[in-house]
């Protein structure tokens, strides 16, 4: 018993005395996803390391203006998810830029674009795999031409 | 002309190696055609900045780029073109390439930017990705009149700041978990008295364990290593208790609100060079290299 007793002291002490470790905060992941494209745009959704302080924002950026106004919120339930309702918006591509304070008052931002119904390959890639396709193709059927049908005799001109 | 005949014709190959020859070369045009030109596409690339106290004048804007949560380690180069926010058609105030810094646990990118007024400052950074892509993203930056920090060009607070001599139990002068007693043996006062060069560090290395803070004293330690005596170099701990997690008086001495952060002063006291956030080796050297004997 007094074993127990001397464990549970020691773990005492050690959960006391041993220093908060506090860290710049960094993002997780995103919802929409970075570099991401979709139909509608209702809400953008960030993930932090740890959680954020209440001055956090979101900004909705296109050519370096804000296109609406944005009021970004911890999750209750989720003190790391900073989360903001998104009214609707024409397509095209923004830039979403965040801007973060940790508990302990370190501030770090951050962008990254995503799409609203825009091609998030380049089209020249769209091109380029069409092309590809073509010419594999074209190869393909030249090779079954000449090795598995055999024409049938040309008539002679009249 | 009937249709066997066609069939014939084609399985002579002609027309297909001409259609082959064709095809390639439209792909080689499209390729060449394509290859420097900017990617309009949405781009998967983040960047990530320390936001930490950026004024007008040149100041020191600290990014890293990242693809999803991996840094991107090999992009070939940064170019970056600040505009004024707000102005139709604006023309850039400033364009210049980003410096990397590999030598560092996350690798990032610095560029000194020329910000002329206060306010905000669009910046569209061009990402040469290793595969000869190039990918633009863009963000914008907020210039405060003027730093709330110790400035360039200022002369250092002399502080009092504690040391070994002052408070022997080296637990206290430090967070880390085994800190090295040399950089606790001057106060910024003395240092300056002595007339050598000096890099002051404002650092938690056992609080902030990011990898954008956590390395900064490993990089002053290197740096110190190489220099040897012809600098002085001083770690102030952020944090006088680690408990309450109080900051020490010299912070507000020098102004500071977050860290880490360094300062480089010339045998005269004089701030040289502030580096906030990450600060690789090679960086700190390049900082300190012009105020050495």
């Amino acid at each position: 018993m007094r074993r127990f007793w001397l464990i549970l002291l020691v773990l005492w002490g050690t959960a006391v005395s041993t220093p908060r470790v506090l860290a710049h905060t960094e993002l997780i992941s995103a919802t929409p996803a970075p570099g991401s494209s979709v139909e509608t745009l209702t809400e953008i959704r960030l993930v932090f390391s740890e959680p954020v302080g209440v001055a956090s924002q979101i900004e909705l950026l296109q050519d370096f203006i804000p296109v609406a106004e944005l009021h970004p919120v911890i999750d209750p339930n989720e003190a790391t998810v900073l989360v903001t309702a998104v009214p609707p918006l024409p397509d095209g591509v923004y830039t979403v830029q965040w801007s973060v304070t940790s508990n302990d008052g370190h501030p770090i931002s951050g962008s990254y674009s995503l799409g609203i119904n825009q091609s998030t390959r380049p089209w020249y890639q769209t091109i380029w795999a069409l092309a590809a396709a073509l010419l594999i193709g074209t190869a393909l059927a030249a090779l079954l031409l000449r090795y598995h049908w055999k024409p049938a005799t040309v008539p002679p001109r009249k | 002309m009937s249709l066997e005949w066609a069939f014939a014709t084609v399985a002579s190959m002609k027309i297909l190696r001409l259609c082959l020859l064709a095809g390639l070369l439209f792909l080689v045009a499209c390729r060449a055609a394509n290859e420097p030109a900017v990617e309009d596409a949405v781009s998967p690339l983040q960047i990530t900045r320390m936001s930490a106290d950026t004024a007008v004048g040149t100041p020191r804007i600290v990014f890293g780029l990242f693809d999803g949560p991996n840094p991107v380690a090999d992009a070939q180069s940064v170019s970056l073109s600040v505009v004024s926010v707000g102005e139709e058609g604006a023309t850039p105030v400033w364009q210049g390439l980003a410096e990397n810094y590999s030598d560092y646990e996350v690798p990032y990118w610095v560029a000194y930017p020329t910000l002329p007024d206060p306010g905000f400052w669009g910046v569209t950074a061009e990402v040469v990705l290793v595969d000869g892509r190039t990918v633009t993203s863009q963000f914008t930056i907020e210039a405060k009149a003027e730093s709330s920090a110790v400035a360039v060009g200022d002369m250092a607070p002399l502080s009092q700041n504690r040391t070994l001599a002052t408070e022997p139990d080296i637990s206290k002068l430090s967070s880390g978990l085994d800190p090295d007693p040399a950089f606790y043996q001057l106060t910024v006062a003395e240092a300056v008295a002595n007339e050598k060069p000096t890099v002051v560090g404002f650092i938690t290395p056992g609080l902030c364990e990011s990898k954008w803070c956590a390395p900064v004293l490993n990089s002053v330690a290197t740096v110190r290593d190489a220099v040897g005596d012809k600098a002085n170099f001083i770690h102030i701990e952020v944090y006088e208790d680690f408990q309450t997690l109080t900051y020490v008086p010299e912070m507000a001495e020098w102004g500071l609100e977050t860290e880490p952060y360094l300062f480089i002063l010339d045998d005269a006291g004089r701030v040289t060079a502030s580096l906030a956030g990450p600060v690789s080796p090679r960086e700190l050297t390049q900082a300190l290299e012009p105020v050495l004997p």
